[in-house]
Protein backbone atom coordinates (compact mmCIF):
# COMPACT_ATOMS: atom_id res chain seq x y z
CA UNK A 1 0.00 0.00 0.00
CA UNK A 2 1.25 3.54 -0.94
CA UNK A 3 1.85 6.28 1.59
CA UNK A 4 -0.96 8.56 0.12
CA UNK A 5 -3.44 5.59 0.01
CA UNK A 6 -2.56 4.73 3.55
CA UNK A 7 -2.95 8.57 4.85
CA UNK A 8 -6.67 8.44 2.46
CA UNK A 9 -7.51 5.39 4.41
CA UNK A 10 -6.50 7.01 7.95
CA UNK A 11 -8.42 10.08 6.88
CA UNK A 12 -11.46 8.21 6.00
CA UNK A 13 -11.29 5.98 9.55
CA UNK A 14 -10.79 9.10 11.55
CA UNK A 15 -14.03 10.59 9.30
CA UNK A 16 -16.25 7.62 10.46
CA UNK A 17 -14.68 7.68 13.88
CA UNK A 18 -16.08 11.25 14.20
CA UNK A 19 -19.07 10.23 12.58
CA UNK A 20 -19.72 7.66 14.64
CA UNK A 21 -19.28 10.26 17.90
CA UNK A 22 -21.73 12.91 16.22
CA UNK A 23 -24.23 9.96 15.79
CA UNK A 24 -23.82 9.13 19.80
CA UNK A 25 -24.03 12.97 20.42
CA UNK A 26 -27.15 13.15 18.58
CA UNK A 27 -28.70 9.98 20.30
CA UNK A 28 -27.98 11.51 23.87
CA UNK A 29 -29.82 14.57 22.30
CA UNK A 30 -32.79 12.28 21.23
CA UNK A 31 -32.74 11.09 24.97
CA UNK A 32 -32.75 14.87 26.05
CA UNK A 33 -35.51 15.77 24.26
CA UNK A 34 -37.64 12.05 25.10
CA UNK A 35 -36.84 13.05 28.88
CA UNK A 36 -37.89 16.92 28.33
CA UNK A 37 -41.26 15.95 26.52
CA UNK A 38 -42.16 13.69 29.27
CA UNK A 39 -41.37 15.63 31.91
CA UNK A 40 -43.99 18.38 29.63
CA UNK A 41 -46.30 16.04 29.06
CA UNK A 42 -46.55 15.30 32.81
CA UNK A 43 -46.79 18.55 33.39
CA UNK A 44 -49.47 19.45 30.79
CA UNK A 45 -51.81 16.80 31.59
CA UNK A 46 -54.71 17.72 33.39
CA UNK A 47 -56.44 14.18 34.05
CA UNK A 48 -56.95 13.81 37.79
CA UNK A 49 -54.56 11.44 39.65
CA UNK A 50 -56.10 8.23 40.60
CA UNK A 51 -55.79 8.10 44.50
CA UNK A 52 -53.00 5.79 45.22
CA UNK A 53 -53.04 2.97 47.35
CA UNK A 54 -52.89 3.67 51.70
CA UNK A 55 -51.49 1.19 53.71
CA UNK A 56 -53.86 -1.57 54.68
CA UNK A 57 -55.63 -1.84 58.29
CA UNK A 58 -54.20 -4.82 59.92
CA UNK A 59 -57.82 -6.23 59.87
CA UNK A 60 -57.21 -6.14 56.50
CA UNK A 61 -53.95 -7.87 56.12
CA UNK A 62 -55.09 -10.39 58.48
CA UNK A 63 -58.43 -11.47 56.44
CA UNK A 64 -58.03 -15.23 55.42
CA UNK A 65 -55.66 -16.16 52.56
CA UNK A 66 -58.57 -17.53 50.39
CA UNK A 67 -60.31 -13.64 50.59
CA UNK A 68 -57.02 -11.87 50.24
CA UNK A 69 -56.26 -14.41 46.88
CA UNK A 70 -59.72 -13.52 45.31
CA UNK A 71 -59.55 -9.90 45.80
CA UNK A 72 -56.24 -10.08 44.47
CA UNK A 73 -58.09 -11.59 41.30
CA UNK A 74 -60.50 -8.94 40.86
CA UNK A 75 -57.51 -6.54 39.78
CA UNK A 76 -58.92 -3.25 41.47
CA UNK A 77 -57.52 -0.09 40.21
CA UNK A 78 -58.83 3.30 40.88
CA UNK A 79 -60.45 4.67 37.51
CA UNK A 80 -59.13 8.03 35.97
CA UNK A 81 -61.80 10.56 34.53
CA UNK A 82 -61.75 14.29 34.51
CA UNK A 83 -63.87 16.09 37.42
CA UNK A 84 -63.80 13.83 40.16
CA UNK A 85 -62.22 14.51 43.37
CA UNK A 86 -62.51 18.44 43.24
CA UNK A 87 -65.37 19.17 45.26
CA UNK A 88 -64.04 17.61 48.67
CA UNK A 89 -61.71 19.60 49.95
CA UNK A 90 -63.87 22.68 48.95
CA UNK A 91 -66.29 24.71 51.97
CA UNK A 92 -69.58 23.16 53.48
CA UNK A 93 -71.24 25.51 51.52
CA UNK A 94 -70.24 24.50 48.62
CA UNK A 95 -72.16 21.11 48.75
CA UNK A 96 -74.56 20.12 45.90
CA UNK A 97 -77.97 20.43 45.81
CA UNK A 98 -78.92 16.22 46.09
CA UNK A 99 -80.29 15.11 42.75
CA UNK A 100 -82.30 12.28 44.02
CA UNK A 101 -85.02 13.60 45.44
CA UNK A 102 -86.73 10.35 46.94
CA UNK A 103 -84.14 10.04 49.65
CA UNK A 104 -85.69 9.24 53.02
CA UNK A 105 -86.33 12.77 54.99
CA UNK A 106 -84.84 14.31 57.55
CA UNK A 107 -86.69 13.36 61.19
CA UNK A 108 -87.90 9.49 59.49
CA UNK A 109 -86.83 6.45 61.21
CA UNK A 110 -83.52 5.20 59.27
CA UNK A 111 -84.15 1.75 57.90
CA UNK A 112 -82.11 -1.33 60.32
CA UNK A 113 -79.81 -2.68 58.99
CA UNK A 114 -77.42 -5.71 60.23
CA UNK A 115 -75.02 -6.38 57.44
CA UNK A 116 -71.96 -8.74 57.01
CA UNK A 117 -68.71 -6.95 56.56
CA UNK A 118 -66.05 -9.11 54.12
CA UNK A 119 -64.86 -10.81 57.03
CA UNK A 120 -67.92 -11.88 57.49
CA UNK A 121 -68.31 -9.79 61.28
CA UNK A 122 -72.03 -8.39 61.56
CA UNK A 123 -72.51 -4.89 61.76
CA UNK A 124 -75.77 -3.28 62.82
CA UNK A 125 -77.61 0.18 62.72
CA UNK A 126 -78.38 -0.69 66.98
CA UNK A 127 -74.54 -0.66 67.33
CA UNK A 128 -74.50 2.89 67.07
CA UNK A 129 -77.15 4.13 68.69
CA UNK A 130 -76.68 6.70 70.74
CA UNK A 131 -73.62 8.20 68.49
CA UNK A 132 -74.38 10.23 64.90
CA UNK A 133 -73.44 8.10 62.40
CA UNK A 134 -72.71 8.71 58.41
CA UNK A 135 -73.22 6.17 55.73
CA UNK A 136 -72.18 6.25 52.60
CA UNK A 137 -73.57 3.71 49.85
CA UNK A 138 -70.54 3.60 47.31
CA UNK A 139 -69.58 1.19 44.62
CA UNK A 140 -66.03 0.03 43.91
CA UNK A 141 -66.17 1.07 40.24
CA UNK A 142 -67.12 4.13 41.16
CA UNK A 143 -64.47 7.31 40.24
CA UNK A 144 -66.51 9.33 42.46
CA UNK A 145 -66.28 6.98 45.26
CA UNK A 146 -62.99 6.23 44.84
CA UNK A 147 -62.51 10.17 45.01
CA UNK A 148 -64.33 10.04 47.92
CA UNK A 149 -62.46 7.27 49.82
CA UNK A 150 -58.78 9.11 51.16
CA UNK A 151 -60.97 11.86 52.48
CA UNK A 152 -63.28 9.66 53.94
CA UNK A 153 -60.47 8.45 55.74
CA UNK A 154 -59.12 11.23 56.76
CA UNK A 155 -63.09 12.50 58.28
CA UNK A 156 -62.57 9.05 60.18
CA UNK A 157 -59.28 9.81 61.18
CA UNK A 158 -60.44 12.81 62.41
CA UNK A 159 -63.57 12.18 64.61
CA UNK A 160 -64.26 11.41 68.38
CA UNK A 161 -65.26 7.93 67.92
CA UNK A 162 -66.98 8.01 70.78
CA UNK A 163 -69.77 10.32 69.63
CA UNK A 164 -69.56 10.61 65.91
CA UNK A 165 -68.79 7.01 63.45
CA UNK A 166 -69.09 6.01 60.01
CA UNK A 167 -69.87 2.74 58.10
CA UNK A 168 -70.21 2.53 54.16
CA UNK A 169 -72.45 -0.19 52.64
CA UNK A 170 -71.54 -1.25 49.08
CA UNK A 171 -74.64 -0.22 46.40
CA UNK A 172 -74.00 -2.15 43.47
CA UNK A 173 -74.61 -5.59 45.04
CA UNK A 174 -70.22 -6.61 45.17
CA UNK A 175 -69.46 -9.97 47.02
CA UNK A 176 -66.63 -9.98 49.60
CA UNK A 177 -63.91 -10.00 47.44
CA UNK A 178 -64.61 -6.95 45.26
CA UNK A 179 -65.38 -5.08 48.55
CA UNK A 180 -62.58 -6.33 50.30
CA UNK A 181 -60.13 -5.08 47.82
CA UNK A 182 -61.84 -1.91 47.43
CA UNK A 183 -61.41 -1.07 51.78
CA UNK A 184 -58.17 -2.72 51.77
CA UNK A 185 -56.67 -0.38 48.61
CA UNK A 186 -57.85 2.85 50.52
CA UNK A 187 -56.83 1.19 53.95
CA UNK A 188 -60.24 2.37 55.49
CA UNK A 189 -60.71 1.76 59.22
CA UNK A 190 -64.32 2.06 59.54
CA UNK A 191 -66.13 -0.99 58.03
CA UNK A 192 -67.33 -1.19 54.40
CA UNK A 193 -70.19 -4.01 54.25
CA UNK A 194 -71.74 -5.82 51.97
CA UNK A 195 -75.67 -5.85 50.66
CA UNK A 196 -76.30 -8.47 48.02
CA UNK A 197 -79.39 -9.05 46.69
CA UNK A 198 -78.67 -12.68 45.16
CA UNK A 199 -76.05 -13.25 43.14
CA UNK A 200 -73.09 -11.47 44.50
CA UNK A 201 -71.21 -9.14 42.02
CA UNK A 202 -67.78 -7.59 41.45
CA UNK A 203 -66.16 -4.46 40.45
CA UNK A 204 -66.21 -6.14 37.06
CA UNK A 205 -69.79 -7.19 37.24
CA UNK A 206 -71.98 -5.22 39.11
CA UNK A 207 -75.48 -6.92 40.27
CA UNK A 208 -78.81 -5.53 41.57
CA UNK A 209 -78.31 -3.99 45.27
CA UNK A 210 -79.43 -5.83 48.25
CA UNK A 211 -82.67 -4.52 50.22
CA UNK A 212 -80.99 -1.89 52.26
CA UNK A 213 -79.66 -0.16 49.31
CA UNK A 214 -83.23 0.06 48.32
CA UNK A 215 -84.71 0.89 52.09
CA UNK A 216 -82.48 3.98 51.61
CA UNK A 217 -83.82 5.01 48.17
CA UNK A 218 -80.11 5.12 46.64
CA UNK A 219 -80.07 5.85 43.12
CA UNK A 220 -76.59 6.84 42.56
CA UNK A 221 -73.00 6.86 44.15
CA UNK A 222 -71.91 7.96 46.63
CA UNK A 223 -75.13 8.80 48.32
CA UNK A 224 -74.44 9.88 52.02
CA UNK A 225 -76.95 9.49 55.26
CA UNK A 226 -76.28 11.19 58.81
CA UNK A 227 -78.60 9.48 60.67
CA UNK A 228 -78.61 11.52 64.00
CA UNK A 229 -78.31 9.49 67.96
CA UNK A 230 -81.59 8.66 68.29
CA UNK A 231 -81.73 6.88 65.01
CA UNK A 232 -83.65 9.19 62.67
CA UNK A 233 -82.52 10.41 59.54
CA UNK A 234 -80.77 13.80 60.32
CA UNK A 235 -79.51 14.84 56.96
CA UNK A 236 -79.16 13.01 53.02
CA UNK A 237 -77.53 14.10 49.80
CA UNK A 238 -76.32 12.32 46.88
CA UNK A 239 -72.40 12.96 44.48
CA UNK A 240 -69.30 13.77 45.93
CA UNK A 241 -69.52 16.15 49.27
CA UNK A 242 -67.14 18.75 50.70
CA UNK A 243 -65.83 16.82 53.69
CA UNK A 244 -66.27 19.88 55.80
CA UNK A 245 -70.00 19.59 54.62
CA UNK A 246 -69.86 15.74 55.95
CA UNK A 247 -68.21 16.82 59.83
CA UNK A 248 -70.78 19.96 59.87
CA UNK A 249 -73.63 17.49 59.62
CA UNK A 250 -72.03 14.88 61.89
CA UNK A 251 -71.08 17.47 64.45
CA UNK A 252 -75.01 18.94 64.12
CA UNK A 253 -75.90 15.55 64.62
CA UNK A 254 -74.37 14.35 67.31
CA UNK A 255 -74.96 17.70 69.33
CA UNK A 256 -79.16 16.92 68.60
CA UNK A 257 -79.38 20.34 66.76
CA UNK B 1 -32.19 -12.18 -8.96
CA UNK B 2 -29.42 -14.23 -7.09
CA UNK B 3 -29.86 -15.26 -2.95
CA UNK B 4 -26.74 -13.04 -2.67
CA UNK B 5 -28.50 -10.22 -4.63
CA UNK B 6 -31.82 -10.40 -2.71
CA UNK B 7 -30.73 -11.07 1.15
CA UNK B 8 -29.79 -7.04 1.56
CA UNK B 9 -33.15 -6.42 0.49
CA UNK B 10 -34.77 -8.85 2.84
CA UNK B 11 -32.80 -7.60 5.71
CA UNK B 12 -33.90 -4.06 4.70
CA UNK B 13 -37.71 -5.85 4.70
CA UNK B 14 -37.14 -7.56 8.04
CA UNK B 15 -36.03 -3.98 9.73
CA UNK B 16 -38.45 -2.19 7.99
CA UNK B 17 -40.79 -4.19 9.61
CA UNK B 18 -39.12 -3.91 13.32
CA UNK B 19 -39.78 -0.05 12.79
CA UNK B 20 -43.28 -0.52 11.94
CA UNK B 21 -44.11 -2.57 14.87
CA UNK B 22 -42.35 0.26 17.26
CA UNK B 23 -43.85 2.72 15.24
CA UNK B 24 -47.07 1.54 15.20
CA UNK B 25 -47.01 0.81 19.17
CA UNK B 26 -45.34 4.11 19.78
CA UNK B 27 -48.30 6.06 17.61
CA UNK B 28 -50.96 4.17 19.36
CA UNK B 29 -50.46 4.91 22.93
CA UNK B 30 -49.35 8.42 22.27
CA UNK B 31 -52.85 8.93 20.80
CA UNK B 32 -54.63 8.19 24.04
CA UNK B 33 -52.18 8.97 26.66
CA UNK B 34 -54.12 8.82 29.75
CA UNK B 35 -55.57 5.67 28.63
CA UNK B 36 -52.33 4.01 28.52
CA UNK B 37 -51.45 5.35 31.90
CA UNK B 38 -54.37 3.95 33.04
CA UNK B 39 -53.48 0.49 31.65
CA UNK B 40 -49.93 0.75 33.08
CA UNK B 41 -51.56 1.50 36.39
CA UNK B 42 -53.99 -1.99 36.36
CA UNK B 43 -50.62 -3.94 36.08
CA UNK B 44 -49.95 -3.09 39.39
CA UNK B 45 -45.85 -3.23 39.19
CA UNK B 46 -44.58 0.27 39.90
CA UNK B 47 -44.90 2.77 42.23
CA UNK B 48 -47.69 5.31 41.85
CA UNK B 49 -45.57 7.92 41.53
CA UNK B 50 -43.68 6.45 38.69
CA UNK B 51 -46.69 5.40 36.52
CA UNK B 52 -46.71 8.87 34.51
CA UNK B 53 -43.58 9.09 33.64
CA UNK B 54 -43.65 5.60 32.98
CA UNK B 55 -46.58 6.36 30.50
CA UNK B 56 -45.49 9.41 29.08
CA UNK B 57 -41.97 7.95 28.29
CA UNK B 58 -42.24 4.67 26.99
CA UNK B 59 -44.30 5.88 23.74
CA UNK B 60 -41.11 8.32 23.07
CA UNK B 61 -38.77 5.93 23.61
CA UNK B 62 -40.76 3.27 20.98
CA UNK B 63 -41.34 6.00 18.39
CA UNK B 64 -37.41 6.76 18.42
CA UNK B 65 -36.81 3.20 18.42
CA UNK B 66 -39.00 2.96 15.57
CA UNK B 67 -37.32 6.23 13.82
CA UNK B 68 -33.97 4.66 14.39
CA UNK B 69 -34.69 1.34 12.91
CA UNK B 70 -36.42 3.11 10.03
CA UNK B 71 -33.11 5.12 8.91
CA UNK B 72 -31.01 2.45 10.47
CA UNK B 73 -28.58 4.20 12.79
CA UNK B 74 -27.13 2.52 15.25
CA UNK B 75 -28.78 -0.68 14.33
CA UNK B 76 -27.27 -2.84 16.37
CA UNK B 77 -27.57 -1.27 19.67
CA UNK B 78 -31.19 0.31 19.19
CA UNK B 79 -32.54 -3.34 18.30
CA UNK B 80 -30.88 -4.65 21.28
CA UNK B 81 -32.82 -1.58 23.15
CA UNK B 82 -36.00 -3.03 21.70
CA UNK B 83 -35.33 -6.49 22.82
CA UNK B 84 -34.69 -5.76 26.22
CA UNK B 85 -38.45 -3.62 26.23
CA UNK B 86 -39.77 -6.78 24.61
CA UNK B 87 -38.58 -9.02 27.55
CA UNK B 88 -39.54 -6.72 29.91
CA UNK B 89 -43.47 -6.44 28.37
CA UNK B 90 -43.35 -9.89 28.56
CA UNK B 91 -42.28 -10.43 31.87
CA UNK B 92 -44.91 -7.64 33.07
CA UNK B 93 -47.70 -9.51 31.18
CA UNK B 94 -46.70 -12.91 32.90
CA UNK B 95 -47.20 -11.91 36.12
CA UNK B 96 -50.51 -10.37 35.60
CA UNK B 97 -51.33 -13.39 33.77
CA UNK B 98 -50.28 -15.08 36.55
CA UNK B 99 -51.83 -13.55 39.32
CA UNK B 100 -54.93 -13.75 37.81
CA UNK B 101 -55.32 -9.91 36.19
CA UNK B 102 -58.05 -9.15 33.64
CA UNK B 103 -56.45 -6.18 32.31
CA UNK B 104 -56.16 -4.86 29.21
CA UNK B 105 -52.35 -5.85 27.40
CA UNK B 106 -51.95 -1.72 26.50
CA UNK B 107 -49.46 -2.94 24.17
CA UNK B 108 -51.32 -0.73 21.47
CA UNK B 109 -52.77 2.05 23.70
CA UNK B 110 -56.26 1.51 23.20
CA UNK B 111 -56.52 1.22 19.78
CA UNK B 112 -56.12 -2.59 19.84
CA UNK B 113 -57.41 -3.83 22.97
CA UNK B 114 -56.64 -7.20 23.75
CA UNK B 115 -56.69 -8.95 27.31
CA UNK B 116 -53.43 -9.73 28.98
CA UNK B 117 -52.69 -13.85 29.08
CA UNK B 118 -51.11 -16.52 26.99
CA UNK B 119 -52.12 -14.48 23.25
CA UNK B 120 -50.23 -11.13 24.33
CA UNK B 121 -47.36 -12.73 25.55
CA UNK B 122 -46.72 -15.25 22.38
CA UNK B 123 -48.03 -12.25 20.10
CA UNK B 124 -45.14 -10.09 21.64
CA UNK B 125 -42.99 -12.68 21.22
CA UNK B 126 -43.83 -12.78 17.53
CA UNK B 127 -43.64 -9.79 17.24
CA UNK B 128 -40.28 -8.94 18.79
CA UNK B 129 -38.66 -11.44 16.26
CA UNK B 130 -37.57 -8.79 13.46
CA UNK B 131 -35.85 -6.80 16.24
CA UNK B 132 -34.07 -9.60 17.69
CA UNK B 133 -32.80 -10.38 14.20
CA UNK B 134 -31.45 -6.74 13.74
CA UNK B 135 -29.64 -7.33 17.07
CA UNK B 136 -28.36 -10.53 15.79
CA UNK B 137 -27.69 -9.56 12.69
CA UNK B 138 -28.37 -5.60 11.72
CA UNK B 139 -29.36 -4.91 8.60
CA UNK B 140 -27.42 -1.70 6.80
CA UNK B 141 -29.14 -1.68 3.20
CA UNK B 142 -30.16 2.16 2.99
CA UNK B 143 -29.05 2.82 6.54
CA UNK B 144 -27.25 5.77 8.16
CA UNK B 145 -25.15 2.91 9.34
CA UNK B 146 -23.70 2.53 6.10
CA UNK B 147 -23.55 5.59 4.45
CA UNK B 148 -22.68 7.26 7.61
CA UNK B 149 -20.00 5.12 9.07
CA UNK B 150 -19.34 2.82 6.12
CA UNK B 151 -20.74 -0.14 8.37
CA UNK B 152 -21.33 -3.81 6.39
CA UNK B 153 -24.61 -4.91 6.08
CA UNK B 154 -24.53 -7.81 8.61
CA UNK B 155 -27.25 -9.55 7.35
CA UNK B 156 -25.69 -10.09 4.13
CA UNK B 157 -22.13 -9.74 4.43
CA UNK B 158 -19.73 -9.66 1.85
CA UNK B 159 -18.20 -12.72 2.35
CA UNK B 160 -22.26 -14.47 1.87
CA UNK B 161 -22.33 -12.25 -1.07
CA UNK B 162 -19.72 -13.46 -2.82
CA UNK B 163 -20.24 -17.14 -1.99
Amino acid sequence: MGKASRVREQRSQQQKRQQQRNLWLATGGVVLAIIAMAAVLNRLNQAPTAPGPAKPTAADLAAPRSLRVAAAKVGFHPQLIPGVGEIEGKSASDAPTPSNTSLLKPGTAAPAFSLKTPQGDTVSLGDYAGKALLVEFFATSCPHCQAEAPHLHGLYSSLDTSREQMVSINADGEGAPSVYAFHRYFGLQYPALLDVAGKAGSWHSPQPPGPITRAYHIDSYPTFYVIAPDGTVHWASNGEQPTAKLKQELDQAAAGA
Amino acid sequence: MRRSELLPWVGLAVRLTAAGIWLFAGITKLADLDGFRAQVDAYQVLPHSLVSPFSYGLPLVEIAIGAYLLVGAMVRPTAILACVLMVIFIVAEAQAWARGLSIDCGCFGTTVQTQVGATTILRDLALGVPSALMAWRPARKLSVDASLLGREDAFAPAQAQQA
